[in-house]
C-alpha cells in the first residue's frame, strides 16, 4: 500500500467518526416497518376496490343495456363490500447508559432504558424518557419513569425541570407466575408505550392489541429479580392478551 | 437472546423469531457502518438512507438472512439510495457533501488536521463512482469482487475505475 493509499484510509476513517452515534435508530426502523406493513395490508383492500369498481363500472352498462333488451325490471343490485384491513402494529427497541442518582435509601434494580425520545432540531437536545426499576428500603419494588435532557442523569441538577420521576409499585408474583406489573409510558415521540415486568427467565414477550393483531415486546434491561420489557402498541388502547416464553420458546404465562 | 420485533403484527413461530432475532442483530451490527458509507458517499441524510436501506433488507429478509447475502444486499442498497438522494439534491440545485461536511468541520471539527480536509475535498472532486470504489475499497476493506458486486459492475471495471480515482485523487491533492 502505497503513502497516498495510507492517507486515504486514514482521512476516511476519521471522516466516518464523524458522524455522531444515532439514537433511537431501532425505533425509527420499527415505526417504518409498521408504516410499511400498514401500506401493505391495505395494498390488497384498496386494489380490491379498484378491481370491484372497475367490475361495476363494467357490470352496471352491460346490466342496463341488458335489462332495456329484456324488458322487465328488478330493482338495482347492492354495492360492492369492502372490509376495512385490520390496523397494524409496531415496536421499537434502543439501549442507552444513564448516570442515575439515587434517591434516598433506594437501590436501582434495572438500568433505565430509552423508552421514548423527542428531538428538537432548534437547539439539537433530545428529551429522553427512561423506565428503570427501584428496590426501596422497605423491600418493595417499583417501576418508575423519568425524563430528562440527553446526558443529564436521572435524579441530577435538571431533573426538576422535568418534574420528579413518577414510579408506581410492582407486585412479586407467586410460584408458577411470572408478572410482577405492567405500565404505560407514552411520551410524544412513542404514544402507546407499555412497560412490562416478568420474572426470569422470561424471555421473550407477545402481546395481542385491541384489534387482535400481535406485535413482540422487547427485553430492555435485565435485573437480578427480573426484566423489562418494553412495548409500542402504537395505539391508545392497551394490550388485551399477552404470553411471556422463556429463550427456548417454552410458555411460561399468559395473561 | 434480546428478540425484538421486526414485523408488525407478523405470526412470531419459532423460525419467524429466530429470524426477527437476526435481523436485529444484523442492525446492531451494521446500522452505524452503513450510516457512515451513506455519508462518505456524500448523502446529506445519512440515517434517512441507512433506515431505508434496512427497510428493503427487511421486505427481503426471509430469502436473505439464511445465505449471508443479507450485508452485501444492505451495502448495495445504501449505495443505490445514496446515488438516488444525490440525483435529487442536483435538481433541487444543492450540494449536499460540501453542506454537511463543511458544516460538520465548523461545528464539531474546528481543529481537524490540514490533511484530512485536503483530502475531504479532493474526493469531493471525483466523480461518483471514483469516490464509492475508494470508500468501499480504503473505508469498507472490501476486496475487488464485493466492491464489483456492490456497485452492480464487472470487477474489471471496478480495477480501473480505481486506478483513474487514485490517479485523480493525487492530482487534486497536488493542486491543492
Amino acid at each position: 500500500m502505497d503513502e497516498l493509499e495510507h492517507r486515504l484510509r486514514s482521512a476516511l476513517t476519521e471522516l466516518a467518526e464523524e458522524v455522531p452515534p444515532s439514537h433511537g435508530a431501532w425505533e425509527e426502523q420499527q415505526r417504518r416497518l409498521a408504516l410499511k406493513s400498514r401500506r401493505d395490508r391495505r395494498r390488497p383492500a384498496v386494489m380490491a376496490a379498484v378491481a370491484a369498481a372497475v367490475v361495476a363500472l363494467i357490470a352496471v352498462p352491460v346490466v342496463i343495456i341488458n335489462q332495456q333488451v329484456s324488458s322487465p325490471v328488478d330493482p338495482a343490485g347492492s354495492l360492492p363490500l369492502v372490509t376495512n384491513p385490520p390496523e397494524s402494529s409496531r415496536a421499537q427497541v434502543s439501549k442507552s447508559r444513564v448516570q442515575y442518582v439515587p434517591l434516598k435509601g433506594e437501590s436501582l434494580v434495572t438500568e433505565p432504558a430509552i423508552v421514548g425520545s423527542q428531538y428538537f432540531t432548534n437547539d439539537r437536545t433530545m428529551l429522553l424518557t427512561y423506565a428503570y426499576t427501584v428496590r426501596m428500603p422497605d423491600g418493595d419494588w417499583q417501576l418508575c419513569r423519568a425524563q430528562n435532557m440527553e446526558g443529564q442523569p436521572i435524579n441530577g441538577p435538571q431533573q426538576t425541570t422535568f418534574g420528579t420521576p413518577s414510579c408506581q409499585p410492582l407486585h412479586q408474583p407467586k410460584d408458577g407466575k411470572f408478572f410482577w406489573g405492567r405500565r404505560e409510558m407514552s411520551s410524544p415521540g412513542a404514544p402507546g408505550t407499555w412497560v412490562y415486568v416478568m420474572s426470569h427467565p422470561a424471555d421473550n414477550l407477545m402481546l395481542a392489541r385491541a384489534d387482535d393483531s400481535l406485535l413482540m415486546a422487547q427485553s430492555k434491561a435485565v435485573g437480578k429479580d427480573f426484566v423489562l420489557f418494553v412495548a409500542y402498541v402504537g395505539s391508545p388502547k392497551p394490550p388485551i392478551r399477552w404470553t411471556v416464553r422463556d429463550a427456548s420458546n417454552q410458555t411460561l404465562q399468559d395473561g | 437472546m434480546d428478540v425484538r420485533a421486526v414485523a408488525a403484527g407478523s405470526d412470531a413461530g419459532p423460525s419467524s423469531m429466530d429470524a426477527m432475532a437476526a435481523f436485529a442483530a444484523l442492525f446492531d451490527e451494521s446500522f452505524e457502518a452503513m450510516r457512515r458509507l451513506a455519508y462518505l458517499l456524500g448523502a446529506d441524510d445519512p440515517e434517512n438512507i441507512a433506515q431505508e436501506a434496512f427497510v428493503r433488507l427487511h421486505g427481503r429478509w426471509q430469502t436473505l438472512y439464511d445465505d449471508s447475502k443479507a450485508l452485501p444486499y444492505l451495502r448495495a442498497m445504501v449505495v443505490n439510495l445514496s446515488r438516488s438522494r444525490l440525483r435529487h439534491l442536483r435538481v433541487v440545485r444543492r450540494t449536499p457533501p460540501d453542506v454537511m461536511l463543511d458544516e460538520l468541520s465548523a461545528e464539531s471539527h474546528a481543529m481537524a488536521r490540514q490533511e484530512h480536509r485536503r483530502i475531504r475535498e479532493a474526493l469531493g472532486k471525483l466523480s461518483r463512482r471514483q469516490r464509492e470504489v475508494l470508500v468501499l475499497r480504503y473505508w469498507l476493506d472490501l476486496d475487488q469482487a464485493a466492491i464489483a458486486e456492490t456497485l452492480g459492475v464487472a470487477v474489471g471495471t471496478v480495477k480501473a475505475t480505481t486506478s483513474h480515482a487514485m490517479t485523480n485523487l493525487r492530482k487534486h491533492l497536488e493542486e491543492w
